[in-house]
């Protein structure tokens, strides 16, 4: 038996392979709490331990109880049988406590044992190094597929900022008071200002169904991320299918409806931001005179109460050529979902970056 | 290579100091009835389950900030206290708003109050202008570091904060040291006295990686029915035990039955169950246990309803009775 089969180390390698964010320290982590007592008597305190120190949230734990049961239960009953030999503890420079552990996390019977946990270390050092990125099923165990992970869309929503002065009067604002020590010759009072929130209010445009259907995951995680990860006050979520046509609907199967007049008269001039999910027609291929039109007389009344508005397209700039979103393109900033491309629409929806018209077909 | 395995070595056999400190959450250490804190506050006792007390005693071997999160009212923030009444250590609490910034933490500097005393001074009106350290304010954690014992530090609902917030900390909380901007003095906690952070979060937010991977993690299960009568009775000691278990019964038969009803969304807590239960103990000293277990019983419509159920939808489990007696 070497190193590398020791159901730890293997327990280590599975979970980083399965996209856990794991390094070398965590695993340090372990062997250091082990040593120290930590873990023991039994497999439900070793699964406590790792969990404490390795797993941040529910999805990482699923992954983590189902590679723990394999690995360590396992591994348990093969060795149950024949250890005469290998049932000797964990010895941990006398570390009495720790002889309760199961023989699952114990060094090779022949690896000298008052070194183990250093060379263990070194170990996985030296192997977690040697194939550093695990390149292999790299995709198939995650299902961050898209061009833009969850993580990057909520710190692309993170900009999405319209700071107002707002509340208690509480940060003191230096340049005024000095100027008014200036005039007044000493200070009597300095002048104090409102601390700067964020009142932007978003309205996210979702096209839902027919030639949607295959980025209704990617729609989701927009929504999801734009109510959860950002620091959004404000973001309301609604459904249209194609073009918006009289109603917006509150939920994608179109159950309740809303006149889009009523949405769209409550916006803020300033501070709302109206972002469109939308293939615009590229998915079809073909230009429809009748989409077009729709889409222009939504785009038009809605342009009449916000200043800030983009469209996202799932499709690739490539696709757009000679179809309806080649002309929606033309009246409204379109790019598509990329890095660049949602940060380039946020920076839109921020009214810091409006692209000429002929650059918005690359974002 | 070596020289890594060699520095954590190192850094273990330093670390034996840390342990020290250990954690059981025994009934032996807990604060007596009647105990009171210092701005007179009754003490109550805290019963972790086991693994809540591992987790703490990782978090102090291994020196790195404890994170919690569990239903509302499962008493994520009290775990910090409980910690330092049974350590005998020194406690600071820094409640998380929406406003708060990292900075906040630490230290204020008064600035406005060193421009004035400037201005009184230069009037001769003020003979000696105080050294600019004296502007300093500490905060928990700035107080936390200076300290000669390890000190235990509650962040408190840490995703009230901004999202920038938690990284903020991190070097504050890594390297357990922060500079005095105005001052150019840096504070640096001393080797044996690092802070023990004890964090919690309601999940409302999503805490940045950077940070998580720093923290420990625990989530505080709900109790199970033994373990709620040992809350109960820790927090209303010398109540009657046919009336615990008829209360702790009925809260139970609740909690299944919102559980079912709705698999996420607010459930009654333990800390509404101590409420509840207080009111109850309250009602039989002025009538009389048996009238009180009378309206406990299973074809009762529940007493004092308001306590556990907090909104209008919630208002239909007032008549709960129906659901057993039916089966």
């Amino acid at each position: 038996m070497t190193e590398h089969t020791l159901p730890l180390f293997e327990l280590f390698t599975r979970l980083r392979q399965a996209d856990l964010p794991l390094g070398i320290d965590e695993y340090k982590l372990l062997l250091q709490a082990l040593e120290a007592g930590f873990g023991g008597p039994d497999l439900d305190a070793l699964a406590h331990l790792c969990r404490t120190l390795w797993i941040k949230s529910e999805a990482d734990l699923r992954v983590f109880e189902r590679h723990f049961q394999q690995i360590m239960v396992r591994s348990m009953t093969r060795d149950a049988p024949s250890s005469s030999a290998s049932t000797a503890p964990l010895q941990t420079q006398g570390q009495a406590s720790s002889s309760h552990i199961p023989p699952v996390s114990q060094p090779a019977p022949s690896a000298n044992v008052a070194t183990n946990v250093e060379a263990q270390a070194v170990q996985a050092v030296l192997h977690t190094a040697s194939e550093d990125e695990l390149p292999y099923n790299h995709f198939v165990r995650s299902d961050e597929y898209f061009p833009v992970t969850r993580r990057q869309m909520k710190q692309s929503w993170r900009y999405l900022r319209r700071p107002v002065r707002e509340g208690p009067a509480i940060d003191v604002d230096i340049e005024r008071t000095v100027e008014k020590i200036g005039r007044q010759e000493m200070l009597l009072e300095p002048v104090f200002v409102a601390r700067h929130v964020n009142r932007v209010e978003l309205l996210l445009l979702m096209d839902q169904g027919g030639s949607m259907v295959p980025f209704h995951a990617l729609s989701r995680r927009l929504a999801e991320t734009a109510l959860r990860g950002g620091n959004l006050s404000n973001a309301e979520i609604y459904y249209f299918r194609n073009s918006p046509v009289e109603h917006l609907f509150l939920d994608p199967s179109y159950q309740e409806a809303r006149p889009i007049q009523e949405v769209i008269k409550r916006l803020h001039e300033k501070r709302a931001a109206v972002l469109l999910f939308s293939d615009a027609g590229a998915a079809r291929g073909h230009y429809n005179e009748e989409r077009y039109i729709l889409t222009k007389e939504f785009l038009d009344q809605l342009k009449q109460h916000t200043r800030y508005s983009a469209w996202l397209n799932p499709m690739p700039p490539g696709r757009w050529v000679d179809t309806t979103a080649e002309r929606i393109a033309q009246i409204i900033p379109m790019f598509d979902v990329s890095r660049r491309g949602l940060d380039t629409t946020i920076s839109v929806l921020c009214g810091r970056f409006l692209p000429r018209r002929e650059q918005s077909h690359h974002g | 290579m070596i020289e890594k395995a060699s520095g954590w070595k190192s850094m273990a056999t330093l670390d034996n100091t840390r342990q020290r400190y250990r954690y059981t959450g025994s009934r032996a250490l807990q604060p007596k009835p009647g105990e009171k804190d210092k701005n007179g506050r009754l003490l109550y006792g805290y019963l972790p389950d086991k693994e809540l007390v591992d987790a703490v005693n990782l978090a102090i071997y291994l020196n790195r900030p404890l994170l919690i999160k569990g239903e509302p009212g499962c008493g994520k923030t009290r775990l910090a206290q409980a910690v330092a009444y049974e350590l005998r250590l020194p406690y600071e609490a820094w409640h998380i708003k929406s406003t708060s910034r990292a900075h906040d933490g630490l230290y204020t500097y008064d600035t406005v109050g060193r421009l004035r005393d400037a201005q009184l001074a230069s009037k001769g009106w003020l003979r000696n202008i105080p050294g600019p350290e004296s502007y300093i304010r500490w905060n928990a954690l700035g107080r936390a570091f200076q300290s000669n014992v390890p000190t235990i530090v509650l962040i408190d609902e840490i995703d009230k904060a901004d999202i920038d917030f938690p990284n903020d900390l991190l070097l504050e909380l890594d390297e357990q040291r922060f500079l005095v901007e105005e001052t150019g003095r840096e504070m640096r906690a001393r080797e044996d006295a690092r802070p023990i952070v004890i964090i919690t979060s309601n999940d409302e937010k999503d805490l940045p990686d950077a940070f998580l991977r720093r923290c420990l993690f625990h989530y505080i299960n709900f109790p199970d029915e033994i373990r709620l009568k040992e809350i109960i009775n820790v927090h209303c000691p010398g109540a009657s035990q046919a009336i615990v278990n008829a209360a702790v019964g009925r809260f139970l038969e609740l909690r299944g039955k919102m559980k079912e009803d709705k698999e996420s969304g607010k459930k009654v807590s333990t800390s509404e169950l101590i409420d509840w239960f207080r009111v109850l103990s309250l009602d039989a000293e002025l009538s009389s246990a048996g009238e009180i277990l009378a309206q406990l019983a299973e074809d009762q419509p529940l007493p004092h309803a308001s306590v556990l159920l907090k909104s209008l939808e919630d208002q239909r489990y007032r008549a709960l009775r129906a659901s057993r007696t039916a089966k």
